[in-house]
């Protein structure tokens, strides 16, 4: 049978996590850790889901002076639909410690 | 958001945070995110250069050839980074002789020297050269990752 896409487990951790947050956005580097991703992996993920039309990337200027504009992400509807449908056709992932920290 | 700045997303996203090691080991990773267009460029530009030299009767041109095909060879398997990129770096410039050689024949031209073995098994003999090729890639390869600071 083949399997479903964006279904493999890191993927269901980003959708889990983000779900979790779901309004709010999320940094990379929280994404990371609350998935216990590494960049390598997680940044790809991200990337792809974007392009598929999943994930909303948005700049965000750093509220600390000196510090540079981040990422924040944010499921679209549709990656909103993804994530429930994975969540719920294979369980839960990992959970998200905190939003935007 | 454009592909391009994802790169600079996660230079940044290290840049903001006080873990260290995590900023280390993200840095590192977009440091690998490179433009897919840079050794694309290359290997275009390296076979431009490798189907002009064969384009010659003289053997210093035929040596010549072997020799850039050694030398891009190495360099575009050390401009590789994926697991199994040095297999494309190392057949890249063979296979654009091959194919030119196989158009060369399907389109009725004449090489400008004597080719052996005659018709479509003389352009398929010129796969042999994907041997020196993936080697000198492979050893690029190797060697870029052995000496890469970081």
């Amino acid at each position: 049978m083949p399997r479903l896409p964006n279904s493999s487990p890191h993927t269901r951790a980003v959708l889990h996590s983000l779900l979790g947050t779901y309004p709010a956005p999320t940094y990379g580097y929280d994404l990371s850790k609350a998935t216990e991703l590494k960049s390598g992996t997680l940044y790809p993920i991200l990337q792809r889901l974007h392009e598929q039309g999943y994930l909303d990337a948005q700049w965000e200027d750093s509220t600390h002076a000196g510090k540079p504009p981040r990422h924040i992400y944010r499921l679209t509807e549709a990656g909103l639909k993804l994530a429930r449908e994975r969540k719920d056709a294979t369980g839960p992932a990992r959970s998200l410690k905190g939003a935007l920290t | 958001m454009s592909p391009d700045e994802w790169p600079q997303g996660m230079e940044n996203e290290a840049d903001s945070v006080a873990d260290h090691e995590w900023a280390h080991q993200t840095r590192l990773y977009r440091g690998q995110h490179r433009k897919v267009w840079i050794p694309m460029v290359g290997i275009v530009l390296g076979s431009a250069v490798f189907l002009r030299l064969d384009w010659s009767p003289s053997d210093a041109a035929n040596q010549l050839g072997m020799a850039w095909l050694l030398v891009c060879a190495l360099a575009l398997g050390a401009s590789t980074r994926s697991r199994l990129s040095w297999l494309v770096a190392g057949t890249a410039l063979p296979a654009s002789l091959v194919l030119w050689h196989l158009a060369i024949i399907w389109l009725g031209w004449s090489l400008p020297y004597h080719m052996e073995p005659a018709g479509i098994a003389g352009p398929l003999s010129l796969s042999l050269l994907m041997v020196p090729g993936l080697l000198m890639a492979r050893l690029g390869s190797w060697l870029a990752h052995r000496f890469r600071p970081g």
